[in-house]
């Protein structure tokens, strides 16, 4: 599984700073009309075509562990797509092997909204007959409720869309289907992406995989579904949505590789929106190359979403995350050096020595330099929680119709969507204004550093950068510690290649949680078993907690 | 249109200065009283209202919907009043940054030509032909 390195990743083939050029050079020549429109110049050689696996220049197929073997639910898409290639597992029988799992700790983990799994015993048929020629051929995936699927009910876990059945499926969803993925179940999520997986009413669903028995632990943000069927081996890999933290939360919680893209890089379209200027769609996965397999498929310009169109092509993100060796030894791709933010190793915390660990290896890989690098000005005020709040009226505008007539459907979540009505556009203005002054500053840090560690997602989230989670250890309790790196506008590949490097020399990423308690031996109690093959998720149990008004305001992103 | 008489409804009369009339724009800005809670919620419901939203939709009180766990008005309106004095007062008091050493003269004006972006990370993407 080794590659040559290539060409340099996308990162460095785009002049970023022309942007900041062309906007004085339009402005001085506007006044005399003679500004011509902006084109893109993009220095690299053509990357492979969006959507696509075709000329990639890395190893999508990966002998499986011995472990994956004895139990197929464990087989990352790598290992799945090799044996698949292989004429050695059938796509069905994956499909039957994870819906024999869910109905044995799918009452536990509350995972899924919907689980399709006649269909998607169909669609393993089909595809095990014939299918196209990509790692994702068969592969079942868990798909966030919030994206649309034709002919399944897609929730956004609200009463307002709780009889919703799509008329085709999201951009995202449909390139996923195309490159031979099937649609396994939609999952559970926070309440229209706003909080951890709760019913609309705030009653916790979905417990974290590594601590079922504890629905007090936090499983990270609303893309909380498709991060507990991913980590507790209910689906290979899955999608979410990040507008504050919830891909790289969830990840990070339930120790996943997660990775938010630049914004543009996969299409909204299709996808029930909460901020137009801050929803990502991305993958959860089991490790950077089933993220990249994943990205893979889901990203590229699409018509029906003008922020898709005009940008770098989509790098290859297949060779991005295969390891490269020299002469035996893991080395980085690329040479890369990592910023590293004042605070971020301090304190005595399990995080902190897990995060001074996380340097220290990857100082160890040949090609990786840490480099400190200093906040911004005025970080702790424009990545805020006032500024963030410039996201509200978002979601407010394109839900007016429901906020006149039932305010009462947003059920536990109303506030965040009055407070979005509220703010003058000319704060609104502000916000955006200040987003500009906020990417400069992040890209002159990007002078010192090719990716940089992070505390938090907010800022990135807030400016529309890459950023990739991963886990990097665990707790004394067994909870998982995750961390997240950004980078530069459409450095995608850049993070892949770090992941990939960071991933090949240790061994976070390969560990599972335990089954719950009481499935421990294969077998559900015995009121507790279902058959999921078209089944839809059981009543919440308030036992396990409930979210209120006041606690969603502060949580939801 | 000429600007109403002194004293016109509707527009607060001027207050008597001592501040000269070359006297810079800040020393004469008086800052307005902060507004009651009383205010906030008149501004919240008459806002709301105009959007076609009305807050009695929810339950009275502060306590939730027992099904939908919606909450009470008064505990909306009291995030809502939160909401207002901290972001709108943060937001508004925000001046985009100039260079260092600029003439203080020509800070507000040099402020005023950062454009706003929708989407900044699109943007890095626009290149020069």
């Amino acid at each position: 599984m080794t590659a040559a390195a290539g060409p340099g990743p996308v990162d460095r083939l785009v002049d970023r700073r022309s942007f900041l050029v062309r906007a004085a050079a339009v402005a001085g020549t506007t006044a005399a009309g003679a500004a011509a429109l902006p084109s893109i110049a993009y220095a690299g050689a053509p990357a492979q075509p969006p959507g696509g696996f075709r000329g990639t220049r890395g190893t999508p197929y990966r002998p499986p562990r011995p472990e994956a073997l004895r139990d197929i639910t464990e087989l990352t898409i790598a290992e799945a797509a090799w044996l698949i290639r292989a004429g050695r597992l059938d796509p069905e029988r994956l499909v039957e092997a994870y819906l024999d799992r869910i109905g044995v700790v799918e009452p536990v983990y509350q995972a899924f909204n919907l689980v399709a799994g006649d269909r998607a015993l169909a669609e393993a048929r089909r595809l095990g007959r014939r299918g196209p020629r990509t790692p994702l051929r068969g592969i079942p995936l868990a798909v966030k409720d919030n994206y649309w699927t034709a002919g399944l009910r897609t929730t956004a876990n609200s009463y307002l869309f709780q009889d919703f059945v799509p008329p085709s499926d999201a951009t995202a969803v449909a390139r996923l289907r195309a490159a031979g993925g099937i649609v396994l179940g939609k999952t559970q999520m926070g309440p229209l992406a706003t909080t951890r997986a709760t019913a609309p009413n705030g009653v916790i669903t979905t417990v974290s995989a590594w601590a079922p028995t504890d629905p007090s632990v936090d499983p990270g943000g609303s893309s909380t579904g498709s991060a507990t069927a991913v980590a507790g081996r209910l689906a290979t890999s899955g999608t979410g949505t990040q507008t504050g933290g919830s891909i790289t939360g969830p990840s990070n919680a339930q120790n996943l590789t997660g990775l938010k893209p630049t914004m543009g890089r996969v299409s909204l379209y299709g996808i029930i929106p909460l901020s137009y200027t801050r929803d990502h769609p991305g993958p959860l996965a089991r490790d950077a190359m089933d993220a990249a397999i994943m990205l893979t498929a889901m990203a590229g310009p699409d018509r029906r979403d003008p922020r898709t169109q005009g940008l770098p092509p989509v790098g290859d993100l297949v060779a991005a995350a295969t390891p490269v060796r020299a002469n035996r030894r893991p080395r980085l791709r690329w040479r890369t050096r990592v910023g590293v933010i004042p605070g971020y190793t301090a304190g005595a915390t399990p995080t902190a020595a897990a995060r001074r660990a996380f340097l220290a290896a990857l100082d160890a890989i040949p090609g990786a330099s840490l480099v400190d690098v200093p906040l911004p000005a005025e970080w702790e005020l424009l990545t805020g929680p006032e500024f963030n709040n410039v996201r509200l009226p978002e979601r407010s505008e394109p839900f007016k119709p429901y906020l006149r007539t039932d305010l009462r459907a947003f059920g536990v979540s109303v506030t965040g969507w009055l407070q979005g009505a509220l703010l003058g556009a000319d704060e609104y203005l502000t916000g955006q204004r200040a987003k500009l002054v906020l990417l400069e500053r992040v890209l002159d840090l990007f002078d010192r550093c090719d990716v940089v560690v992070q505390t938090g997602p907010l800022p990135f989230d807030i400016i529309g950068l890459p950023e990739l989670a991963l886990p990097i250890g665990f707790t004394a309790a067994g909870l998982p510690i995750g961390t997240i790196l950004g980078a530069p506008p459409y450095a995608e590949d850049r993070l892949l290649a770090v992941a990939a490097a960071y991933q090949d020399v240790t061994d976070w990423h390969l560990r599972r949680p335990a089954d719950p308690p009481a499935t421990a031996d294969g077998r559900a109690p015995r009121t507790a078993r279902r058959d999921w093959r078209t089944a839809t998720a059981a009543a919440p149990d308030p036992r396990r907690g409930r979210l209120t008004a006041e606690e969603v305001v502060r949580r939801m992103q | 249109m000429p600007p109403p008489a002194p004293g016109t409804p509707g527009r607060a009369a001027a207050p008597a200065t001592d501040i000269p009339d070359t006297a810079p724009l800040e020393a004469i800005a008086v800052p307005p009283a902060p507004p009651t809670d009383a205010d906030l919620d008149t501004l919240i419901r008459a806002r709301l209202a105009l959007a076609g939203i009305d807050l009695d939709q929810l339950p009275p009180g502060t306590r939730p919907d027992p099904v939908t766990g919606s909450p009470g008005r008064d505990t909306v309106l009291a995030s809502l009043r939160a909401f207002l004095r901290g972001t709108v007062t943060t937001l508004s008091a925000y001046q985009l940054p100039v260079p260092a050493g600029t003439d203080p003269a020509h800070v507000v004006p040099l402020s005023q030509q950062r454009a706003p972006l929708l989407y900044p990370s699109i943007s890095t993407a626009w290149r020069a032909s």
